[in-house]
């Protein structure tokens, strides 16, 4: 905190903390403030996104994450109207002659109110918002989409909208506009999430039962936001019942899964505690006896308690924990990921709303080898400890300011082995390193005359690389001709970004919008990665003297369209975005316990553009939608496919989603969805030579084949339970791949059996048709 | 890659599946292939020529006859080799001088490459020892090549191991002295099996240009490559310009120890 950086950056941020403190005993007195929060009746949660408009004078506001709004109008009569997806419109007169603190509940929607509830609010927020390649999405919408062994799976469904793509055949591991896994900012209850995924990828770290909101930002990514350079998925755990106690959870055919929650202090404080194991390890020994010392599984624990201290303070705690095993004869591989966060929010005054966070995410990998011979574990993660202030100032209607500071402290253990021979010595490699990552910003978002709607802002970081350390340069041979030696905290390197944001609205009319939006966006921690999905083999490395941090710049343009009085909801979306930094393996690149990682890697720039359509119906019995994304995606490495641009390994030209929803009855529901998209990128080889008695391979260009195009049709039937006062169950039949297409995870080449001497290809294929049945419950 | 698929296969055991598929694999043309790695010492040196074969078959790997192969000394002395079989040309009476650099052209009636190579210093390995590390109920054997430095500049090395006249052991390692030690280098070469007394180790060490270097580093990790740790699939690094391969002389020493 003694770097004069540090200190110039936090002296910007309190200048401006107390000008708005000093700021808000200064507006006029013929204006005054209604503020406050907005919760589910039933539940007694808050709710994110309520929409509060103010009929009179046009104006409005919505609540933030919290559940926090804040309006400040004119003295006089005014008619707000509450809406929100799914819930009761709501009406109130105010007749406003001081400051008003006015917590509201909203009524839960039968479908016929649902209808009103999306016309009457969101779509219309949709299109003249400053939001720009952001998609929300209703837990509830995603869970009626039929997925991979009936196990919901928000990652997996998220998959099926326009600029998000999948890591590969049911993998929870995404790209978004064309940016690699690692550049993606994937936070839970505002604590970073290293690795999404469970069991390789088949499903997220993400316990639906325990979410309560999702947002991804494809683009046009708010201030508050930074650390990766492609997007940003914020995703909230709910807070629990205030009001009563209940416990739901359900068993499917791989899993099971149970949630508790209830008030600690009825509308006061609510906990909520969800726990889910999968158990298809009980069925390996089924194979053969000799299977029985393979094991492959999962589990994870979400907790959350918060507590309403009085109208203007509240804490929240919250955490998850989640660990895979896979262990097949000698050999060990687990990883997971332990979060924790501290929240506490105050409502300094009727505009001003402050958060303060403490959060803690570690993410582990770690790869065993026992036998009588070997004995080893080799181990890499990444560990943060993050100080955050976040700050929303509802300065009037047409302006709310933003602004915070974030610290984050970093600990990267990179290929620590330990080893253990017959006299039982333990040898560790290498020292873990430190680096802080400090940033500060301020946004705005201004409503311009009737028709413009823009959110601008800074967002300025710094990074600091700290010893103890050893900084190294190398030649061309990738071998190191120098070192410089740091000492514990010593400042070995330091990095700025400089990251702008803004993007605009403009609405033509009430149901056409154009947008518009540009954000720089820097990364400091990089994966090290081979593959689509998380391996223990994976490394996070910090930026140094040798890797650069990466940045983005995107430019994206939007056209919103509401047809049919809002059952059709139209939107087409171009992009164009640069990537700088871009780490890469050079040629031949060794990284498993290598001294020296940094010099096995080659960096360069990326660039991926393209165009998302997007045709959602919100209405009627039957709802869905139609996603497509035509794109390139391009990387151009030094040392690498001659210096040339080649395709990056997601590069995908067409992917296309088809998602629908039947509900013919109160019992019943139908969804299908059906999804095509290009092949991955890949290298094959296209002949081979001999060398001094060795054959040796021969490829042309990098990435310059095409695994065969992928595409599936899923099928999901709901049976709802009668309604009982106490009691409510579900049984849902899914199928996976109703067509049973065998689709391409991997190609390899082997000897064929049947002519020796010369090479086949093999396809492997993951999964054929899949049916499967889960039952849930809710009491 | 291989491991991650069996991890796949224990994921999906129920119901994953295999298959063979066609792929094509745009054979492309046949590419010119030299292999001409010379030793200084040698009074005869030969030069292989082949093509490129399809991957899947090997279908149009061969020798290439006919020919014109010549080596050029900086001062403009050439050599001209002769094809004694198919694919297979020699040249006898043939200096290579320490410090200086050749050229290599091949030409036939399609194609035709060209490669320089520098003769570097001659490295003298001064010892060996061995070191055994025991690991549960087995040993493994590191053995330690200690060799002066030839020169300040920088050094490229490639060494080998035999056991008992049995071969050479492995792929060798490939390293190189840049740092300018000017002193005694430690080189590791593993063993994996257990050494006993009266046993044999020879070492070949082979004293390369950078261009040669960097053909056989890549050439091992190319071979030793575990796909899910290390980069895409890669080309082995070639100083052969309109082919593949390699041109180039090296000089090289022997130790022999038996155990004792």
């Amino acid at each position: 905190m003694n770097h004069p950086i540090i200190r110039f950056l936090i002296g910007i941020w309190l200048v401006a903390f107390l000008t708005v403190f000093t700021g808000t005993k200064t507006y006029a007195q013929d204006e005054f403030t209604i503020s406050g929060s907005i919760r589910d009746s039933v539940s007694g949660e808050e709710l994110i996104g309520v929409s509060v408009f103010d009929l009179t004078t046009r104006s409005g506001a919505s609540t933030n994450i919290y559940g926090f709004y804040s309006l400040t109008l004119s003295a006089g009569k005014h008619t707000l109207v509450y809406s929100y997806l799914g819930f009761t419109t709501d009406t109130l007169h105010v007749d406003l002659k001081q400051n008003i603190s006015l917590t509201f509940s909203l009524q839960t929607a039968n479908v016929q109110l649902q209808d009103v509830v999306i016309k009457a609010s969101k779509d219309n927020d949709r299109v003249t918002n400053a939001d720009v390649g952001v998609v929300k999405m209703d837990i509830k919408e995603l869970n009626a989409i039929p997925v991979l062994f009936g196990e919901k799976d928000i990652l997996n469904s998220l998959q099926l909208m326009p600029g998000m793509s999948s890591a590969g055949e049911g993998n929870a591991g995404f790209f978004v506009r064309g940016g690699n896994v690692d550049q993606n900012l994937i936070l839970l209850d505002e604590a970073p999430v290293y690795n999404p995924s469970h069991l390789l990828g088949f499903f997220s770290v993400f316990n639906s039962d325990a979410v309560k909101d999702v947002t991804l930002y494809k683009s046009g990514i708010p201030a508050e936001f930074g650390g990766r350079s492609s997007s940003v998925l914020d995703v909230h755990m709910r807070d629990g019942n205030l009001k009563k106690y209940g416990v739901s959870g359900g068993i499917g055919f791989i899993s099971a899964r149970l949630t508790a929650e209830g008030p600690i202090v009825k509308d006061r404080g609510s906990f909520i505690v969800t726990g889910r194991r999968t158990y298809m390890d009980l069925f390996i020994p089924l194979l053969s006896p000799e299977s029985k010392v393979n094991q492959v599984y999962f589990y994870d624990f979400n907790v959350k308690m918060n507590y309403r201290i009085n109208d203007k303070h509240r804490i929240f705690l919250s955490g998850y924990y989640g660990h895979d095993v896979l262990s097949f004869g000698n050999e060990t591989i687990n990883w997971g990921n332990a979060l924790g966060t501290f929240r506490w929010n105050w409502v300094v005054n009727e505009k001003l709303f402050s958060n303060t966070s403490v959060a803690f995410s570690q993410y582990e990998a770690e790869k065993g080898h026992n036998s009588r011979n070997s004995d080893y574990n080799l181990s890499s993660g990444i560990t943060d400890y993050t100080l955050k202030e976040d700050l929303n100032y509802y300065l009037n209607p047409r302006n709310t300011l933003r602004f915070g500071v974030h610290e984050t402290f970093h600990v990267f253990s990179i290929n620590t082995l330990e080893s253990r021979s017959v006299n039982g010595n333990v040898t560790q490699l290498p020292d873990d390193s430190y680096a802080t990552e400090t940033a500060i910003y301020a946004s705005n978002e201004q409503k311009i005359g009737t028709r413009f709607n823009a959110r601008y802002g800074i967002r300025l970081s710094m990074f600091n690389r700290l010893g103890p350390g050893v900084s190294y340069n190398y030649n061309e041979f990738n071998l190191a001709t120098d070192s410089t030696h740091y000492q514990t905290l010593g400042n070995m390197v330091t990095y700025f970004g400089f990251e702008p944001r803004f993007s605009l609205a403009y609405t033509v009319t009430p149901e056409i919008g154009l947008k518009a939006s540009y954000q720089r966006m820097y990364q400091y921690a990089h994966l090290i990665s081979n593959s689509t999905s998380a391996t223990p083999n994976d490394l996070w490395l910090p930026s140094s003297s040798i890797i650069k941090p990466q940045f983005s710049d995107q430019f994206s343009l939007s056209y919103f369209h509401d047809l049919m009085n809002g059952m059709l909801a139209i939107s087409v979306e171009g992009y164009y975005k640069m990537l700088y930094n871009v780490v890469d393996y050079e040629n031949g690149a060794n990284i498993v316990n290598h001294p020296n990682v940094e010099s096995q890697l080659a960096f360069g720039s990326g660039r991926a553009y393209g165009a998302e359509f997007l045709v959602r119906k919100v209405k009627g019995k039957i709802t869905g939608w139609v996603a497509y994304t035509i794109s390139r995606t391009e990387r151009k490495i030094d040392g690498i496919n001659q210096g040339a641009y080649f395709p990056a390994r997601q590069d995908r030209t067409h992917d296309l989603a088809i998602v629908l929803s039947y509900r013919p009855t109160k019992r019943w529901s139908v969804s299908a969805n059906w999804v095509y998209y290009t092949g991955n990128a890949v290298t094959f080889p296209i002949g081979y030579y001999q060398f001094n008695g060795r054959s040796i391979p021969y490829f042309t260009s990098k990435n310059g084949y095409r695994m065969p195009d992928y595409h599936r049709l899923d099928l999901g039937l709901t049976l709802h339970g009668k309604e009982h006062k106490k009691f409510h169950s579900d049984w849902t039949l899914s199928i996976y791949n109703v067509y049973s297409r065998l689709n391409a995870y991997s190609i390899s080449y082997q000897e064929s059996e049947t002519n020796p001497g010369t090479a086949e290809s093999v396809k492997f294929s993951l999964f054929p048709i899949v049916a499967s049945i889960n039952w849930s419950f809710k009491f | 890659m291989r491991k991650l698929l069996i991890l796949l296969a224990i994921v999906t055991s129920f119901i994953s599946c295999e298959e063979i598929v066609d792929i094509n694999l745009h054979d492309g043309n046949q590419r010119l292939v030299v292999d001409a790695e010379f030793a200084a010492e040698k009074n005869k040196q030969t030069v292989f020529l082949s093509t490129t074969g399809r991957y899947t078959d090997g279908q149009g790997i061969g020798p290439v006859s006919d020919a014109i192969v010549t080596v050029t000394d900086q001062d403009g002395n050439t050599g001209v080799f002769s094809e004694i079989e198919a694919g297979k040309y020699t040249l006898s009476n043939y200096s290579f001088i320490t410090g200086n650099t050749y050229s290599l052209s091949v030409n036939d009636e399609t194609r035709s490459a060209q490669a320089t190579a520098t003769v570097p210093e001659k490295a003298i390995i001064d010892s060996i020892k061995l070191e055994v590390i025991p690991v549960g109920d087995f040993t493994f054997t590191i053995i330690h090549m200690y060799t002066m430095d030839p020169g300040p500049e920088a050094n490229f090395f490639r060494s080998r191991l035999s056991y008992n006249n049995h071969g050479f052991y492995g792929t060798g390692s490939v390293f190189a002295d840049v740092l300018n030690t000017n002193g005694l280098i430690d080189v590791s070469l593993p063993f994996g099996g257990p050494i006993f007394e009266g046993d044999t180790l020879a070492v070949d060490l082979w004293s390369m240009d950078e261009a040669g270097y960097q053909f056989y580093r890549t050439l091992n990790q190319a071979a030793n490559s575990d796909p899910s740790s290390t980069s895409s699939p890669f080309n082995v690094t070639s100083n052969v310009h309109g082919g593949l391969g390699l041109f180039g002389v090296s000089q090289r020493d022997v130790f022999t120890l038996i155990v004792e």
